[in-house]
């Protein structure tokens, strides 16, 4: 059995009492909401906070406000269990609630928060192992080692991006809340995140992710596909998010995000470029995805081999234009 | 034995119906105690240290940080156990030598796998026993491995054992060598057959490693007193196999050690071993306190028994009109770091479902530096059949004859002559066939992307040693003592037929499993035996009742024992005497103090007879023509169970066999690095499928009693594991016009072949 290390537990329920806690530990504290990322994390001391704050007796971040029209507001904490048996943000805004419907299992779902998951951290097969396996190759850059196992000459961390949710609503243009002891900022979440397996995020130490921000629902249509081997359970190994408003029979705009193959969820452009302005069609659409093939940067270090997903890259990219398109229709 | 003879046409009272199983409430409310449950005063935590290296000699161990450490109690290596010389077990699954089993237990000299055992701690807590692991010097001499069947037969292979000398072949071998034995078996002249044949196939084929993946890991608490006598509490198949390993590897007798079965959470043959027990039992034994350890998800993958990974080159004709002429096996199966893999069981099995005049099947069990394999299910059976079953299809393919009806024309029979030796008794195998080919679903329409596969599986199944006691309260109810820890519902089945054989409720019978000092010696719960073998024995142990509580009657009503007869849950005089009204069980027992005291029967014996199982599952799959993803989109079993007792249970072991081999199929390996160490040792990324992977499986019990049990069973938990991967690979064909020859069928690997074709 793997156990817990210890560690304070801190239960605020105010958002500034949950702000000092941490700005007065520094790093040594982190926020926990569902837990079912950071407590799995701790448990293999991948991450090891002595303190640790929970989220879940702060009423203010939980709900949903706001509707379609004019764009949601989605507390933090919200569960991913209540978003996804939201019938109203399912029926305007199909591809987040196909996202969020395939994180994990239903068990998860219900102690797993939304905020959790725009903040999961990155993945990777020489990382997610217990201590004691880590400690058998002598740890890895992103956590107490010096080499990333999967590209040993490389400076960096290629930690994969592997939160369902991120790809659909970057694609989507969402915002999020942030709020630190110095105030609040808002911003897309194309600014939050970085491709960096370790620093993936551009949220400060000791910022809380206050609430999700869905844009206002006015023609727009979208989808999200998911590759993993099985139905349920697995994160992404490939993970497409498609955004897009139709004029007439023509595509309008068209925004695609691929996560779940690199530390960020690129952006597909010019899969979305060749398609802008034309009237789609099957051929179109494949000829199109193929540019997919390019900002898709997989690693060995997932499960499937990196050549298999990154040619799958461009045929989920054209199922999911496909599956948006057939809902537009 | 005092078996009767079955009589098919009688009605049932309870066998065949589906009462509430005694265990079920305990399980779904929590309540169970499964073997990390049990805690002692005073108890403390047992951790093990394992090997960093594949391969490595253990040049020293210095415990003494770990054992000046707070709070630890004791610290235990090899020199704690005693040496154990080179001896075959006659106990337990599969051949295991009592050396090895000792050396699998905790390395002594050398550490032959990742993850092997090599020091034992026990603390106050488990976070003490953790640093005190770290604290433990232990110096390597890292050795060359070698991690695979192929390169372990290289002339110039790291060699593992230096005492090891293949066995079965001639002249005997003068170095030491990693394949530990030849075994072959067969019947008649293979190489003529084939040369009759008009069509011959010869293909080659792969499977991997993958685990058992019971939900429940490796548990124990032991202690050992002053007085030199242990109690265990421990999940595991078998108790007896736990008293009789532990007593043999600690140099203790067996009088000096009582083991209590716990629940158990699953062990498909992963837990007919041991590798905790001895170790708890020696750490309390320094410690003199009680020692509970339990394994992470980690230790049981990377430590334990999964099954075999395989190599397999068969050759197989038949005629143009479909006779299959002759068959040729070479078949490798990697035992991991001690001799032991199930090969001898494949070698008998695979030809078993055809009557072949010329087959002959060659088996090589090869050491590798992975962990030592267990039993799985049919242990060895799948990647053999997996050979024979798709080979089989493509021959019939090659006739332009139905695969079901291919196989039909050449299924064994009562009388055949197996390649095993025996001549088969009464078997279900042309029935199974039958059924199969008259399901619905084996003519329902296919949409795109979609094909069908078909395969036979058989299992021969164990009989072997069980007790029973069978005891009388004086309210009239019963309770039945076996010694088989219940893995599938026997409990249930074992209730119904001493129900049955009183003829009263089944409500009033419980069902209880006892320790090693209660019940007499039970082989383990494996081979699919004990509904068949333990069943027997409650039997015999009913009618020992049935015949007392006869004699009872009788002295009460003063009348001769030969004018009682037992129906119905009461005694009747047979001979009319009038006013004798019948006198119930409850009655009898009411008045047992007065008539001679309680009243219970038992029955030990060897059970003979066993019923040979065979199953035929049907497979329809849909193929991802991009992606090479292959979903199973219906599945329907088909197997002749003898009776099912309890047809839920039943159809829960079809279900249960077609899940796991589906995912051996499509899923499931064990994956290593070059360093020999596993990758994926958990169940993320192990990948067994889950609800969501698999479709609704159907199933089709067959009745073709066996003769020589009292209720007709012949086992039916391990056959089907057999047919599903032929059955998955034959579909996956029929579907994109691919055989693929290695396992397991993941989409990248599919869409290779399917690119292949296509270009
Ligand atoms: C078996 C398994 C399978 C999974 N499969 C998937 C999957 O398929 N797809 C997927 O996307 N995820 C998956 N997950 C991950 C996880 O369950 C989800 O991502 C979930 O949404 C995380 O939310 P949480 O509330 O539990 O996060 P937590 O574990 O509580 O937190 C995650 C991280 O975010 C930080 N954090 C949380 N909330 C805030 C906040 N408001 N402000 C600042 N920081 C915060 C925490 O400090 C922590 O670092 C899986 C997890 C498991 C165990």
């Amino acid at each position: 059995m793997l156990r817990l290390p210890p560690f304070t537990y801190h239960q605020p329920r105010e958002i500034d009492a949950a702000l000092r806690i941490v700005a007065d530990h520094g790093p040594e504290a982190m926020f926990v909401a569902g837990g079912t990322d950071l407590y799995p994390n701790m448990k293999r001391r991948q991450q090891v906070p002595s303190q640790v704050v929970s989220l879940g007796g702060i009423t203010e971040l939980h709900g949903i406000s706001g509707d379609p029209a004019s764009g949601l507001r989605i507390g933090a904490m919200t569960s991913l269990t209540e978003l996804e048996e939201n019938a109203a943000l399912a029926a305007a805004y199909p591809g987040f609630a196909e996202a969020v419907a395939s994180i994990s299992t239903p068990l998860l779902r219900n102690m797993g928060s939304i905020g959790g998951n725009l903040l999961l951290d990155t993945r990777c097969n020489y990382y997610d192992q217990t201590e004691e396996w880590r400690e058998g190759i002598n740890y890895c850059m992103k956590c107490e080692g010096e080499i990333c196992w999967v590209a040993p000459s490389s400076p960096r961390c290629w930690a994969v991006q592997s939160s369902d949710s991120v790809p659909i609503l970057m694609a989507m243009g969402a915002e999020v809340i942030l709020r630190s002891p110095d105030g609040e900022r808002r911003i897309p979440l194309l600014d939050l995140y970085q491709d960096d397996g370790i620093q993936f995020t551009t949220k400060k130490p000791g910022e809380l992710l206050t609430a999700l921000l869905l844009p206002a629902q006015d023609g727009w249509q979208s989808s999200y596909l998911k590759l993993r081997r099985r139905g349920s359970f697995d994160f992404p190994v490939l993970g497409v998010g498609v955004y897009l408003r139709m004029d007439g029979a023509k595509i309008a705009e068209l925004r695609i995000h691929i996560g779940g193959i690199g530390s960020i969820a690129h952006a597909a452009s010019d899969s979305a470029a060749a398609l802008i302005g034309t009237v789609p069609d099957r051929e179109s659409i494949r000829a199109a995805a193929k540019a997919a093939f390019k900002p898709t940067r997989a690693m060995d270090n997932t499960d499937h081999g990196a050549a298999w997903r990154k040619k799958m890259a461009p045929i989920f990219v054209s199922r999911a234009i496909e599956a948006a398109l057939a809902r537009n229709s | 034995m005092a078996t009767a003879e079955v009589d098919q046409q009688k009605k049932f009272k309870w066998i065949g119906t589906r009462p509430v199983r005694p265990d079920g409430l305990d399980k779904v409310r929590g309540r169970a105690n499964y073997g990390a449950d049990h805690a002692l005063p005073g108890m403390i935590w047992g951790k093990v240290l394992r090997s960093p290296h594949a391969h490595a000699r253990i040049v020293s161990i210095d415990t003494s940080k770990a054992e000046a450490m707070e709070g630890v109690h004791a610290v235990i290596t090899a020199a704690d156990l005693p040496e154990i010389l080179s001896e075959e077990s006659k106990i337990g699954e599969g051949p295991t030598n009592f050396r090895d089993l000792s050396h699998n237990v905790i390395a002594r000299e050398k550490a032959l796998y990742h993850g092997h055992a090599v020091a034992a701690v026990a603390a106050t807590t488990s976070a003490i026993a953790q640093q005190a692991l770290e604290a433990i010097q232990v110096e390597y001499e890292v050795l060359p491995h070698v991690l695979e069947g192929d390169d372990a037969q290289a002339p110039d292979a790291p060699i593992l054992h230096d005492d090891l000398f293949t066995k079965g072949v001639e002249p005997r071998p003068t170095r030491p060598s990693n394949v530990a034995s030849r075994t072959e078996m067969g019947r008649g002249d293979a190489e003529a057959g084939l040369a009759k044949a008009d069509h011959v196939i010869t293909r080659s084929f792969r499977t991997k490693a993958v685990h058992q993946g019971y939900i429940e890991p490796h548990a124990v608490v032991a202690t050992l007193g002053e007085d030199g006598r242990a109690t265990v509490w421990a999940s595991s198949q078998g108790h007896f196999m736990i008293r009789a390993y532990c007593a043999k590897l600690l140099g203790m007798d067996q009088s000096q050690i009582k083991v209590i079965p716990a629940e158990i959470g699953g062990g498909f043959g992963g837990k007919t071993t041991v590798y905790l027990e001895p170790l708890a039992i020696a750490l309390s034994g320094k410690a003199g306190r009680p020692v509970k350890m339990v394994m992470s998800r980690e230790e049981v993958f990377r430590a334990t028994g999964p099954a075999s990974a395989t190599r397999i080159e068969l050759r197989m004709g038949c005629t143009k009109d479909g006779k299959l002429t002759g068959a040729h096996a070479r078949l490798e199966y990697e035992a991991g770091a001690f001799p032991g893999s199930p090969v001898g069981a494949a070698v008998m099995t695979l030809f078993a479902p055809y009557d072949i005049d010329g087959c002959l099947a060659e088996g090589y069990d090869i050491v590798v530096n992975k962990c030592k394999v267990a039993a799985y299910r049919a242990p060895g059976a799948p990647m053999a059949a997996y050979a024979v079953e798709t080979v089989v299809d493509e021959l019939a393919e090659k006739c332009g004859i139905d695969p079901i009806e291919f196989r039909l024309q050449n299924a064994s029979r009562e009388g055949t002559q197996s390649a095993f030796g025996p001549k088969f008794k009464r078997i279900g195998n042309i029935e199974t066939l039958e059924a199969a080919k008259a399901h619905p679903h084996y003519s329902a329409p296919l949409g795109p992307n979609q094909g069908r596969g078909v395969a036979s599986g058989f299992w021969f199944n164990g009989g072997m040693q069980s007790s029973a006691t069978v005891q009388v309260a004086d309210d009239g109810t019963i309770c039945v003592v076996s010694g088989n820890p219940d893995i599938g519902g026997s409990r249930a089945s074992l209730a119904m037929m001493a129900a049955e054989e009183f003829g009263i409720d089944v409500k009033l019978v419980d069902p209880q499993i006892a320790d090693t000092s209660v019940v007499g010696f039970s082989d383990l719960t494996g081979g699919s035996r004990v509904t068949f073998a333990t069943g027997m024995a409650v039997v015999d142990a009913c009618r020992d009742v049935i015949r007392q509580l006869r004699e009872r009657a009788a002295s009460i009503w003063g009348i001769e024992v030969d004018a009682v007869k037992w129906s119905d849950g009461a005694a009747r005089a047979t001979n009319g005497d009038a006013g004798l009204e019948p006198l119930s069980l409850r009655d009898i027992a009411l008045k047992a103090a007065r008539t001679g005291g309680p009243i219970s029967g038992r029955a030990s014996l060897t059970a003979r007879g066993v019923g040979m199982a065979f199953a035929v599952h049907i497979c329809d799959v849909e193929v991802d023509p991009e992606t090479g993803k292959v979903d199973v989109v219906r599945y329907t079993t088909v197997q002749d169970a003898g009776r099912a007792i309890h047809p839920s249970y039943v159809e829960g072991q079809m279900q249960g066999g077609a899940a796991q081999g589906i995912g051996w199929a499509l899923n499931e390996e064990y994956i290593y690095d070059a360093d020999g160490k596993m990758e994926n040792p958990g169940f993320l990324d192990y990948r067994m499928p889950v609800a969501s992977d698999l479709p609704m499986i159907d199933t089709v019990i067959v009745e073709v009693p066996n003769p020589t049990h009292p209720y007709g069973v012949r086992g039916v938990g391990e056959v089907p594991i057999v047919p599903p991967i032929p059955a998955v690979v034959n579909a996956v064909h029929a579907a994109t016009g691919v055989r693929i020859t290695e396992l397991p069928l993941s989409p990248p690997r599919v869409l290779a072949a399917m690119d292949a074709r296509r270009n």
